[in-house]
């Protein structure tokens, strides 16, 4: 999962050096706002895994629920309060404070993410039955038509379906058909490979 | 980042990100910017700058989107942003693309099969992205147009658009983003055929350009021209 880096503190020299340290270990995309209420200018985000570093001062019950409302419904969301002082820490949560060197800071990002595992999807190549469906999919045939031929339910030829495109990072049907003839899983001998993509 | 703002050199916005270059010509500000602001180019121009902010934001920062902001504006602004897109892809990209293009495949060596498919496959999405950049030329603007006019005036809707409503109407993007990303994604991962590398490196690049600003300009039709086209719907009964 893509992840963004999310800052929101009033003041600009805090946002511009937490950003500062962080993109020298992390190199994803950073959003930096004022404000809790300047989020709502990034619903657009989807599918992403977002770390969000929060004023303490802005930190309240009725902005977690806001920034979750705002975020959480399509995303995975970390919040990560930001205090002035380590003395305002507790060991119970996760958080960072202004008066940390900057390698701890990093270090608590890390273990964040050592903890948020990811589930690897294996991008090794398609499976024989993956190869059959690519086939008969390039060849222009229906889900229906696909499970009749290869004896499977139409659930079973669209979860393959959906694995195909994950594993190649092709989405549409033309070019999974493309796909299927540079790598010869359809015998092109007697049909013009033009027409079928 | 950084969004950009009024006062910000508009030298700097191109150091920041160049690929802004063919979006701020559709306004007509053009190279030799010496140290002139984004307000002062905008007066000049007589450019709505807050307009102006709204889409260069948009289109350098994929996940800001001020909805908000951007309602605001008149759909008679978005449709001449949205028409000198469409004519920045007719009459540079496509040819611009294609020009790339052969010129890789004039420096194939051996079997160009792949190549060949590739440009089937861009040939055949030329097609497809043409019909709807002219569906909405001919139909979907000019109904918008005279939607916004009756709006205005209080007049009557002409009865060729008697029965025609934007959501069933402006065609769908999702085939048109997928299919150039495939595009690019079976260049990057799957070419074999033997051709000049800076050649293709080049065609690429168009590419990458061509669906950043598809993508950006497929959101600002989907997200902010159609949304509010319904809500002038609902105000201007016809049908
Ligand atoms: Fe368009
Ligand atoms: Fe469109």
């Amino acid at each position: 999962m893509d992840k963004r880096f999310i800052i929101i503190h009033p003041h600009e020299i805090i946002r511009k050096g937490l950003w500062a340290i962080l993109r020298e270990s992390f190199h994803f995309e950073f959003v930096l706002l004022n404000s809790v209420e300047a989020l709502k200018d990034y619903s657009g985000l989807k599918n992403l895994f977002l770390v969000v570093f929060l004023a303490s001062e802005l930190d309240s019950k009725n902005t977690k629920t806001q920034i979750h409302e705002l975020l959480a419904l399509d995303n995975t969301l970390q919040i990560i309060p930001m205090y002035s002082s380590s003395l305002e820490c507790s060991p119970h949560e996760i958080s960072i404070s202004q008066d940390e060197p900057a390698f701890a800071i990093t270090e608590t990002v890390k273990k964040l993410f050592n903890k948020q595992k990811p589930v690897q999807k294996s991008m090794s190549d398609l499976s024989e039955r993956e190869k059959d469906v690519l086939a008969q999919v390039a060849l222009g045939f229906t889900n229906k038509e696909i499970a009749d031929k290869l004896f499977i339910s139409i659930h079973t030829v669209i979860s393959h379906r959906k694995n195909i495109t994950e594993k190649l990072g092709i989405k549409s049907i033309s070019g999974l058909t493309v796909y299927a003839i540079l790598n010869k899983l359809i015998d092109t001998e007697n049909i013009d490979p033009a027409s079928l993509i | 980042m950084d969004h950009f703002k009024a006062d910000d050199k508009v030298a700097k916005l191109i150091h920041a990100n160049h690929y802004l270059l063919p979006v701020i010509n559709r306004f007509g500000i053009r190279l030799g910017f010496k140290d002139k602001t984004v307000a002062q180019v905008c007066t000049e121009k007589n450019i709505d700058s807050n307009f102006f902010l709204a889409i260069i934001n948009t289109y350098t920062n994929e996940d800001y989107f001020p909805e908000q902001d951007l309602l605001k504006f008149s759909p008679e602004l978005l449709i001449d942003y949205l028409r000198k897109t469409h004519r920045y892809y007719f009459e540079y990209f496509f040819p611009e693309v294609e020009h790339r293009l052969n010129k890789v495949l004039n420096s194939c060596q051996g079997n160009c099969g792949d190549l060949q498919l590739i440009n089937t496959f861009y040939q055949k999405y030329k097609v497809e992205l043409t019909k709807h950049l002219e569906e909405e030329e001919n139909r979907v603007f000019p109904y918008i147009l005279a939607l916004t006019g009756c709006l205005r005036t209080g007049g009557q809707m002409p009865e060729q658009f008697s029965n025609y409503y934007i959501q069933s109407r402006e065609p769908e993007h999702t085939m048109v983003d997928q299919k150039i990303y495939d595009l690019k994604n079976i260049l990057i991962k799957y070419l074999e055929a033997n051709y000049d590398d800076n050649l293709c490196n080049t065609f690429l690049f168009a590419i990458f350009q061509f669906e950043r600003d598809l993508v950006d300009h497929a959101r600002i039709e989907d997200k902010i021209l159609v949304p509010k086209v319904v809500e002038i719907e609902k105000m201007v009964r016809h049908g």
